[in-house]
């Protein structure tokens, strides 16, 4: 009977300890999620609402900041083509992530030079953005056009990449294709090598040529990947600042702003926190208009996945 | 004698010429594989070229760098290197001090410990008891990560930062390091399923000789996940030793050696306005963190690859 | 694993380490290290923007003459004499400067492109009117600081607590630097290559042919003036830049990096075309009668004018039709838009025109070395004219400095000047008038202990003695906006463009393009180098790219652009934007 009762204690005081244990560890990173997350939230919610006052205080119960929103919308340029060019952003992204597959394949087949190529594209993706901007801008301004007027003697000669309208915003967003190969070549690696060896030898067996495996039987493998991809690409389709701030600082030309850019610049211009409710109005806007696109393409692409489909 | 020296000297070149070959072309080459190549050639090359370019132009003066665009250096100006160590610095208000490029080194090194340990802290802790622990609150918290991956809650950088001033937590490493301490991300995924794939074997046999939850998950279970912790600290290391913007809006006062290449990129003092000083600034920044990759890049990229979603 | 983890985390941090270790160790010595402190004298802390001037002025200069003169001077009880503190900053430019220098330690701010209302605004510059209208006396001068400045200066500086008349002026601040914006040109090259007009009647196709051959009028109309011979109309102007194209030199340069330069440059050509009168009523809109407003231009760019019409703050919006702006926007379109049969341009380089890479100082470095490059390599070509700001021969040092060991390229020993602009047509013939870029400004900064504040007092008057205002010209090649000549020993060292500029200054008109009417400084950006235009589908605000972009799609993009003024600035604009400063 004592053992009984013994046993039974001593597993009741295990599991006080293991509860015990269990609410220290979560104490901090609830209350933090709840503070910087769910308040956060909250408050960007709040302060959409809130007007600011000349002594510094914020006043709730305005919509003056969605007022001004639509009224600049209409008015500033950046808004005006923002909307567009984040978009744009983000359509040449989502069209230029065949590059990223077609290489991650390669590179999964172990093909010549495959460790050279993986090393040498994740690069960049470690070394800060100012940096490899400053670099690129000098190459697209300096170096490009004058090795080109030296070699070819164009008429009328070139001038910068960065310089000519017409090639400002193509080459911004050639850098971000350019730059951005390594991290998603290596999450299309990672799910390749998750592929079973056997599906593919089966098919090799079979007499499969490498396109018809890379288009039945490994994008299909990896379509989740590509599905995570596309819709957490879509949750910064607004937010994307397209490297503009490490380019041009606060200056880029307003036909170039991007919504995430013109927001960021809008924040590091406020004095104090006279701004702030005006940006949380556009942060709020953006999710209101983000979240369904979101939910709808992952429903979509749940719909669509091939593996699904079988 | 010669005739047999030479046809020994002939018949080794031919060995090593069919064993490069055999390596070269282990598997039979494609259409696919060769344009692939090309490509990829072509992509990579471009990325050395533009290192390669940065480091030869930081060695030029500022009138080599305008009337010789293309060429080498005609003289390599070594003194670019102690110009960007003199002016590769600081000021974050009006007769405040100037922090220097050593100043910013032990900022960026507090920041990036400080955030990596902070941030692998709580999701390593937080998916250890949220997979060792069957309670219902466990599958709510693996439920926040997921939604909160799925669903876009943006633009709320002004709010956060709003906050975090209301907190006193602005300017701050402590701010910096509490910001950072969260478990939403991809990496919760990976821990928690490490976890769960333990055995209960181990840690009931430490319960045995009387160690408790905490000497089991410091004792026991961080050494079984050592390397996944290792590469993802690493990983998160390198960026926030790359992140210019997040020090930018929320700890100007201490600033990072990114964010000082930053202001050094923009500044308009006549000494170093040249643009190859800006260049030599770039290397700068940029050597020491490429040469933690490049050693380390069989775990950064084997393990990054670990991200990929299985059906 | 963790072995190689911590060697090579030790192997690249003591990369960056050890080149960390010897910046500090003294192998590196850094600029701007503060001198220890000397208990035994009063410390003064003097703030300066950190940009194209530098300090070296300041510190070697201004400081030290000033240390040496009040040795002996007790500013503090228990001590004797000064030791200035020279602290440069990048926070001392810009719109921020009155809040920023409130949590500042610098007792004397020397600062740029700061609207000075601020400073009264945000009460944070100390009033020194009493310091500013007494003579200079204890330094040997006759004159007060006042007496030496221009009338539009006291008028702006001394009329922003709202007083109406001069006997009322109140000054928180004093002007650091004359910022006129115009046309460089290469003395040298000009000279070499006979760049001037001939007299009527003599030289070969309108040129010289010597040195020593009499020259045109020039742009003021007036014979044996310092502008003989250079173009005294657009027609002259660009008659030279086709000599100078087939001489295979580029007639003209500009900066691509900082887009505003070239609105400086439209409002110093505008300003220069109306007169200063006129120039100035833009900014005081005082009631002038204005009378060079454009009702229509036709096909052939004939102007029909409006009737003349006093300018108040209720119809401002009327000077968008300045003629000077359209014939500005002219000048610039032909520049701009003048291409030979390959498609590039003629009259400048647009390469360095538009580039952003190097900053500014690029294209000053092209400017200055391009003559000396184009004697070794045929493939370069001279450039002959540069659009700057006066300040800008400074921050060209570190040019001069890497070109002084070849004779005739050191700072003091090239000969570049500025250019009067030329004039529309010979009926606008005048004297220049120039026009100053931005507001500058030397302050006390009101939260001066006061155990500093009879020093900064003194040394505000210190800086404004004869011999201060000569020397910054000398070591900055800078003009102070004040009534002053060179010392003969700073004329024997200074260069030919300090001295030239100096000239132009004391004998020219210059414009400030702000004033004290309430609307106008409280709405710079509105005024200064404003030049927003909607034409073409777009809103523009730079010149250059607006008439650029224009070009593409109109065969009369100065005429679009100038309309485009007026498209922007519209009555309802005007009204809506500066509601609270008009009577209706």
């Amino acid at each position: 009977m004592n053992g009984v009762t013994n046993k039974k204690s001593s597993r009741r005081v295990r599991e006080r300890n293991n509860l015990i244990f269990y609410c220290l560890m979560l104490a901090f990173p609830i209350a933090q999620f709840c503070i910087f997350y769910i308040f956060v939230n909250f408050n960007a919610i709040l302060l959409a609402f809130q007007k600011y006052n000349p002594d510094g205080t914020l006043t709730f119960g305005t919509l003056d900041n969605f007022r001004r929103l639509f009224a600049d919308m209409k008015g500033l340029q950046q808004l005006r083509d923002g909307w567009g060019n984040s978009l744009l952003v983000y359509v040449i992204s989502i069209l230029s992530s065949p590059i990223g597959i077609i290489f991650s394949y390669y590179i999964y087949k172990k093909r010549f030079a495959s460790n050279f190529f993986k090393v040498v594209l994740f690069a960049p993706s470690v070394i800060s953005s100012v940096v490899i901007v400053t670099m690129f801008q000098m190459m697209a301004d300096s170096f490009i056009p004058n090795l080109i007027n030296e070699w070819f003697h164009p008429q009328p000669q070139m001038l910068g990449l960065l310089t000519m309208e017409e090639t400002i915003f193509p080459t911004i967003i050639f850098y971000g294709i350019w730059i951005g190969q390594g991290t998603s070549i290596l999450m299309y690696l990672g799910a390749m090598g998750n592929i079973n060896d056997s599906v593919i030898e089966a098919a090799q067996i079979d007499g499969i040529t490498p396109m018809k495996e890379f288009l039945f039987v490994v994008f299909p493998q990896i379509f989740p990947t590509f599905s995570v991809f596309f819709v957490s690409s879509l949750t910064t389709l607004l937010t994307n600042q397209m490297n503009l701030y490490t380019f041009y600082g606060a200056n880029a030309k307003p036909q170039y702003n991007t919504i995430g850019y013109y927001m960021y610049v809008k924040l590091i211009r406020s004095s104090g926190i006279a701004d702030y409710p005006y940006v949380a109005a556009l942060g709020l806007l953006i999710t209101v208009i983000t979240l369904p696109v979101v939910l709808i393409a992952r429903w979509a692409m749940n719909k669509i996945n091939p593996m699904e489909a079988k | 004698m010669t005739e047999l020296k030479t046809s020994n000297g002939l018949a080794k070149v031919w060995t090593v010429i069919k064993k490069l070959g055999k390596k070269l072309f282990k598997k039979k080459p494609t259409v696919f594989s060769v344009v692939c190549a090309c490509f990829l050639w072509i992509f990579s090359l471009s990325l050395l070229f533009l290192f390669a370019y940065a480091f030869v132009n930081s060695f030029k003066s500022m009138s080599d760098f305008m009337w010789n665009p293309v060429g080498m250096p005609e003289k390599w100006e070594t003194e670019n290197c102690i110009h960007v160590l003199n002016y590769f610095r600081y000021q974050e208000k009006a007769h405040a001090p100037f922090y220097y490029i050593e100043d910013m080194i032990g900022f960026t090194l507090l920041y990036c410990f400080g955030c990596t340990l902070a941030n692998l802290t709580i999701v390593t802790v937080t998916a250890y008891v949220t997979a060792r622990f069957d309670y219902k609150f466990s599958g709510v918290v693996y439920t926040i990560v997921l939604v909160t991956m799925s669903l876009p809650l943006v633009g709320s950088q002004a709010s956060e930062l709003h906050v975090v001033k209301t907190l006193n937590l602005y300017n701050t490493f402590i701010g910096s390091f509490v910001l950072k301490a969260n478990f939403l991300s991809l990496y919760y995924m990976v821990f928690h399923a490490t976890f769960k794939g333990v055995g209960k074997s181990y840690s009931e046999a430490a319960e045995i000789d009387g160690a408790g939850n905490l000497r089991i998950f410091i004792s026991i279970m961080l050494p079984l996940v050592k390397n996944t912790l290792m590469t993802i600290g690493l990983i998160y290391f390198i960026q926030y030793w790359n992140d210019y913007q997040t020090p930018l809006l929320y700890l100007p006062a201490y600033p990072t050696i990114a964010l000082g290449l930053y202001q050094f990129k923009g500044s308009t003092i006549p000494d170093i306005a040249s643009p190859t000083i800006k260049l030599g600034a770039s290397i700068l920044v940029f050597l020491p963190i490429f040469i933690v990759f490049l050693i380390f890049q069989n775990r950064i990229i084997g393990n990054v690859s670990i991200g990929g979603v299985k059906e | 694993m963790k072995k190689q983890l911590f060697k090579t985390m030790a192997l690249a941090l003591c990369l960056t380490a050890g080149m960390s270790a010897f910046a500090s160790c003294g192998a590196v010595e850094r600029p701007d290290s503060q001198e220890e402190v000397d208990v035994t004298k009063t410390q003064l802390n003097v703030g300066v923007w950190e940009g194209g001037f530098r300090y070296n002025w300041l510190k070697e200069d201004w400081a030290k003459e000033f240390e040496r003169l009040h040795a002996e001077t007790v500013f503090e009880e228990g001590k004797k004499g000064v030791q200035v503190n020279v602290t440069p900053s990048k926070n001392y430019a810009l719109e921020n400067v009155p809040t920023v220098i409130k949590g500042s330690t610098d007792h004397v701010i020397i600062s740029e492109q700061t609207n000075t209302f601020g400073f009264v605004r945000e009460n944070s510059a100390l009033d020194i009117t009493d310091i500013l209208t007494t003579p200079l006396t204890e330094y040997g001068e006759t004159r007060s600081i006042v007496d030496k400045m221009r009338e539009t200066d006291r008028a702006f500086y001394g009329g922003l607590k709202g007083a109406t008349s001069e006997a009322d002026y109140q000054y928180v601040a004093l002007p650091w630097y004359a910022s006129f914006f115009g046309i460089n040109y290469d003395v040298e090259l000009f000279e070499d290559n006979n760049y001037y007009f001939a007299a009527e009647g003599t030289g070969v196709n309108g040129f010289v042919t010597s040195l020593d051959a009499p020259k045109s009028n020039g742009p003021d109309g007036k014979p044996n003036t310092s502008d003989d011979g250079l173009p005294a109309t657009f027609d002259d102007f660009f008659k030279l830049c086709d000599k100078m194209v087939q001489d295979g030199v580029t007639p003209m340069v500009w900066t691509g990096a900082v887009k505003d330069y070239m609105n400086y440059f439209t409002a110093s050509l505008a300003n220069d075309v109306v007169g200063f009168e006129q120039a100035q009523l833009n900014y005081t809109l005082d009631g002038t009668v204005a009378d060079t407003l454009v009702e229509s231009i036709d096909a052939n760019g004939n102007i029909t004018y409006m009737d003349p019409v006093a300018i108040t703050n209720e119809n401002g919006y009327l000077m968008q039709k300045q003629e000077g702006r359209y014939y500005a926007f002219k000048f610039l379109e032909k520049l701009l838009t003048t291409r030979d049969e390959k498609g590039n341009t003629v009259y400048i380089n647009e390469a360095d025109c538009t580039s952003t890479t190097g900053g500014h100082m690029a294209v000053q470095t092209k400017f200055l070395e391009s003559r000396n490059k184009s004697q070794d390599n045929p493939n370069v070509k001279p450039i002959a004219m540069l659009a700057e700001g006066s300040w800008w021969y400074n921050e060209a040092k570190p040019t001069f400095d890497s070109n002084a060991s070849i004779p005739g390229m050191g700072m003091n020993e090239r000969r570049i000047g500025f250019m009067p602009m030329p004039k529309p047509t010979a009926d606008y013939a005048g004297e220049a008038t120039y026009t100053n870029t931005w507001i500058t400004n030397i302050v006390i900064n009101a939260n001066t202990p006061a155990s500093s504040l009879a020093a900064a007092k003194q040394f505000v008057r210190f800086i404004h003695t004869d011999w201060a205002l000569s020397r910054f010209t000398t070591v900055a090649n800078g003009i102070r906006p004040f009534d002053y000549q060179l010392t003969e020993e700073d004329a024997a060292n200074a260069s030919y463009f300090a001295k030239q500029a100096l000239d132009i200054y004391q004998n020219s008109d210059i414009v400030n393009p702000w004033s004290s009417n309430p609307l106008v400084y409280n709405n710079l950006a509105s005024f200064v180098g404003n030049y927003d235009s909607k034409a073409g589908g777009s809103t523009h605000t730079t010149v250059v790219e607006g008439l650029a972009s224009l070009a593409k799609t109109s065969a009369t993009p100065a005429l679009d652009y100038f309309n485009g003024l007026s498209a922007y600035w519209t009555e309802s604009n005007w009204n809506t934007t500066f509601a609270t400063y008009l009577e209706n």
